[in-house]
This record gives structure tokens, sequence and C-alpha cells, in this order.
């Protein structure tokens, strides 16, 4: 046989291998974990499953049930790392994959972009900090094009949960020497995010404080 | 005919390659779209330059993080370098000169932006160099480009490829939606919290593109709720699109089924609904090249045949009507 006969069932075999590869990428990179099932959607799984086998004779409690669960899916993720194993350079320099977690928690609570600047403290009212941006509202700093571009999001926007990201404290120094540079007047820049609940439908999303404030000074940006 | 020799069979099918030069075409301007709003914002040496050189990441001289910055030094020109590689390589596969090394290289490329700067990285990104991949391994260039023009002599041609890359990139968009709608478990997206979802995002500053008032939000809640659960049906009946597509690709072979499902025209009205959801993210979230990114790809549920039947149908409409002679 020759190789231009043999080049479909070649290529189907690569395609083939290809399409497993993808498709095992597509499995979550972390078990279940019981916090997870404690949450109202794993408790939804769990009792569908508990009625979908009662109906057929097979009964089991909620907790030999979660507890299946995670030990299946810590299976399954160790069966899909072993097996990525080999082909991980190629994912490594490609940065090719198949999870998508596109907006899959929104969450009732969130943050707000809060970005503050204050003059040297040489009169009492100068100590205050003057407001230059505040996340869809104020934007006084000529910072919004610049802050809502989706890259710059990705590093500063905190999850609710989790807390910032690890390069919140760079962007946040990053941010005050960029304010800075072309602010003269100011002598430092406080960089924070504004907790926010959302309510139901009519009701202004309540504020639940700052958190993450870094502050930095001009003498200190490089 | 066995089902090893049919699925050899499938994949040794070919066809025009106006589909894949759409999409070359289309990812590769969404992607200089996206870059160039860098340059314009001034952010490629914040997004990828080693801290000590006035970036956010987490790349440092003292531990490069990228192969870039290993071979040639971490440095905020080496950041402006493969930004300018990676433009380059852009415009290339654009036009269609030296495709598929373009699209690799753009890949590589890329791919040492996500590794200097993870969490700038998102998933339209991911989805795009994934598309790249396939691109790479394709016959894009075949047409509409400047490969054609310097092998054929002519910007267009008829010359038929293989047509399983476009097949994988109908095989990602299915992945990539189904995969999406099955993780959406959470409250929000389901009736436990009354398909609240896109009036949660809505109220998020840092996503929603308009700053809509409470009374406004809740004046059309009732509309994000349904546009919520449309959602996520969309997502969750991505596996039916292969099947609508063979329905109708094998129209000829008759059965109820198949009639009704053409009859119904199920397949255009997925994609019209993926067409409107991205629309109306593009509209009313802050998402960057997101939406553009995910219809960059849509010319692959299109079969070369039919785009060139739209194409012919659109020239007969709006081409200017023959002039009437005058009789002597």
């Amino acid at each position: 046989m020759s190789f231009a006969n043999a080049w479909p069932t070649l290529r189907a075999v690569a395609i083939s291998v290809a399409l497993a590869l993808q498709l095992a990428s597509a499995i979550p990179v972390r078990p279940l974990r019981a916090g997870g099932m404690s949450n109202p959607e794993g408790v939804r799984l769990v009792s569908w499953l508990q009625r979908m086998f009662s109906a057929v004779g097979v009964h089991r409690s909620q907790a030999e049930w979660t507890g299946s669960l995670i030990r299946a899916s810590e299976s399954v993720v160790a069966l899909r790392n072993a097996a990525f194993a080999p082909f991980a350079p190629w994912f490594h320099y490609t940065q090719t994959g198949q999870q998508w977690p596109l907006f899959i928690n929104p969450n009732r609570e969130c943050f707000r972009l809060l970005v503050e600047a204050r003059k040297p403290p040489r009169r009492r009212r100068e100590r205050d900090w003057v407001l230059l941006y505040r996340a869809a509202d104020v934007d006084r700093g000529r910072l919004s094009s610049m802050l809502r571009y989706r890259r710059l999001r990705g590093i500063y926007n905190a999850s609710a949960k989790r807390g910032p990201h690890a390069d919140y404290e760079g962007f946040a120094s990053w941010l005050a020497g960029h304010l800075l540079a072309h602010h003269s007047k100011y002598a430092s820049v406080r960089v924070s995010m504004e907790r926010l609940a959302i309510g139901t439908p009519g009701s202004e999303p309540k504020s639940l404080g700052v958190e993450h404030v870094v502050v930095r000074q001009r003498s200190a940006i490089r | 005919m066995t089902a090893w020799t049919r699925w050899v069979a499938f994949w040794n099918r070919r066809e025009q390659a106006d589909a894949l030069a759409m999409i070359r075409i289309s990812v590769a301007l969404v992607v200089l779209w996206d870059f160039g709003t860098v340059a314009r914002l001034g952010l490629v040496r914040a997004l990828w330059a080693p801290i000590e050189a006035g970036g956010i990441g987490p790349s440092t001289r003292a531990a490069p993080i990228s192969v870039v910055y290993e071979w040639i030094g971490a440095s905020a020109g080496s950041a402006w370098l493969l930004f300018g590689i990676c433009c380059l390589c852009a415009l290339s596969l654009c036009i269609g000169f030296f495709t598929r090394v373009s699209a690799f290289a753009l890949c590589l490329g890329w791919a040492q932006f996500a590794q200097l700067s993870p969490d700038a990285d998102r998933g339209i990104d991911t989805l795009l160099r994934n598309a790249l991949v396939v691109l790479c391994c394709s016959s894009a260039g075949a047409t509409a480009s400047l490969d054609a023009r310097l092998r054929h002599g002519r910007w267009f041609t008829d010359i038929r490829v293989p047509a399983w890359p476009r097949y994988v990139l109908v095989l990602q968009l299915v992945l990539l939606y189904f995969w999406a709608g099955l993780v959406k478990q959470s409250p929000p997206w389901t009736a436990i919290d009354g398909y609240s979802a896109l009036y949660i995002t809505l109220n998020q500053p840092h996503y929603a593109t308009f700053d809509l008032s409470p009374q406004q939000l809740a004046a059309i809640y009732p509309l994000l709720q349904l546009a919520t659960f449309m959602t996520v049906c969309f997502e969750r009946l991505a596996p039916a699109v292969p099947v609508l597509l063979w329905l109708r690709a094998t129209a000829d072979r008759g059965g109820r089924l198949r009639e009704l499902s053409n009859r119904l025209h199920l397949l255009e009205v997925w994609v019209m609904l993926g067409i409107v959801f991205h629309l109306g993210l593009a509209a009313g979230l802050e998402l960057g090249m997101f939406p553009w990114g995910c219809l960059a790809l849509y010319p692959a549920l299109c079969a070369p045949e039919t785009l060139r039947r739209w194409l012919k149908a659109a020239q007969n409409r709006f081409a200017p009507a023959e002039p009437t002679r005058a009789v002597a």
C-alpha cells in the first residue's frame, strides 16, 4: 500500500486521536468537593440521582451518593490527568484546551473598582482622597476605556468568594504609576474594591464596604 | 461498507475552501482588532512586560516564565517584539500569505502572552488559539488569499480542499457551547433563583455596558429571565447541531424526521439564536472580542455551496439593473 493510499486512513486515525484528546481535555480539571456538593445545585443533583435510582430499587442516602460522586470524580480526574501527561507540552506551548467556564456562577455579591488620589497633605482639605474612578459611574481620571478592557479587567476583577487575583497588587502599583505620571499634583493613589450586594429587581445594589485596599505613594513608585 | 471505512471516507471529503477562508479572515480581523485595542490603550508594556519594566504580570527578569523571555531576555522591548510578530502573523493570516505558517506562529506567539499574563488571557483567547491550530492544518488559504494569487494567478479559486477542518470547527463550537451550558448549574441559571443570571450580570459594574437604573432593570426583568432560559437551552442543545447538519446534507434521503427538521429550519433557528445571543452580549456587556470571536467561527456551520448560493443571490439583488437599450 502506497503512502497516498494509506493517507486517508492515517488522517482519520490522527483526527480520531485528536478528538478523543480534546474531549478528555473538556473533563473538569478539579474533582467535586464536599463543600461544592452542599450548594443548592449539588443538593439538587444528588436528589435527582436518589430519586432516579430509588425508582429502580437502589436505595442510598444523600451522604452515600455524595461520597460516591466525589470518589468517582476523583478517579475520572486522575485518569484524565494521567492520559494527558504525555501531551502536556503541546497544551503548554499552544495554550489550547477545552475548559469553558463562561459566566458559570454570576454571584449576587460582586466588586466595584474604586481609584482615588490624594495631593501632598499641606492643608487639611487636601488630605481627603479624590475619587477618580468608580466603575460604571465616575471617571475623572479618564481611565474608563482602559479599565473596562477585558484583559485588564481579568487582572483586577476580584471574585466575591476567593478575593483578588495574584496580580492585583501588581495592577495597583502599575495603575498608581500610570496616574502619578499623568497627574503631577497627586502624591498617592489608593486602589480598592467596593463589595456590592445585588438585590431583587427594583432595588439599588447595596454597598457592603470597601476591601482589598492598596495605597501607593509617589516616593515608592519606580 | 464498514463503520470504519465510512469514518475514513467522512474525514476524506473535499469541498471548496470558501467557508474556511471566511473563518480565516474573520478570526484574523478579530485578533487584529483586539491587538489594536491593546496598542491604542497603551497596554502592551503593562500586560506583558516584566514587573521591573513596568508590567503588571507575574514575569520578572529573575524568573522568566515564557520561552521568549528565556531566549531573548525579559524586557519591555521583548514584549513589543512579540506583540509586533503576533500582529504581523495576524495580518499575514488575514491576507492569506503563508497561511499555515502564519496561523501556527500566531498561535505560539499568543500562547506566550497567555504565559506572561495568565489572568489577562480569557476563554476567547483559548478558543481562537484552538481555531488557529485547526486553520494551520487546513487549506484555508486556498482562496481569497495572496497565496492563491501567487500560486494560481487569481485571488479566488474553485479548488476543492479537505473539508475535515470545517467539521472539526463545528465540533469545537458544539463542545464550547455544550460545556458552557452543562456547567451552568448554579442557582441564577436555574429556576432555583428564578433564571436571574443575566439580571445579576447586568448589575455588575465591571461588565454592564449601560448604567441602567434599578427601575429600568426591573422593567426588563421578565425579558432577562427569558433570555437566561434561552441561553441555557441554546447552549445545551448544541449537540443537536451535527445531527441537524447531517439531516440537511442528506435531505434527498427523505424520512419524516428529516423532512420535519428541514421544513422547520431547526438548524437556522439554532444559528439565529446564536447570532442574537452574541449580538446581545456585544451590546449589553463589555466582553471585548468574545462575541465577535465566537461569531468568527460561525461560517463553519455553512457548507461552501450554500455560501456561494447566498453570495450569488446577494449579487443578483444588489447588482445594478441592465440599462434598457433604446430601440432605434
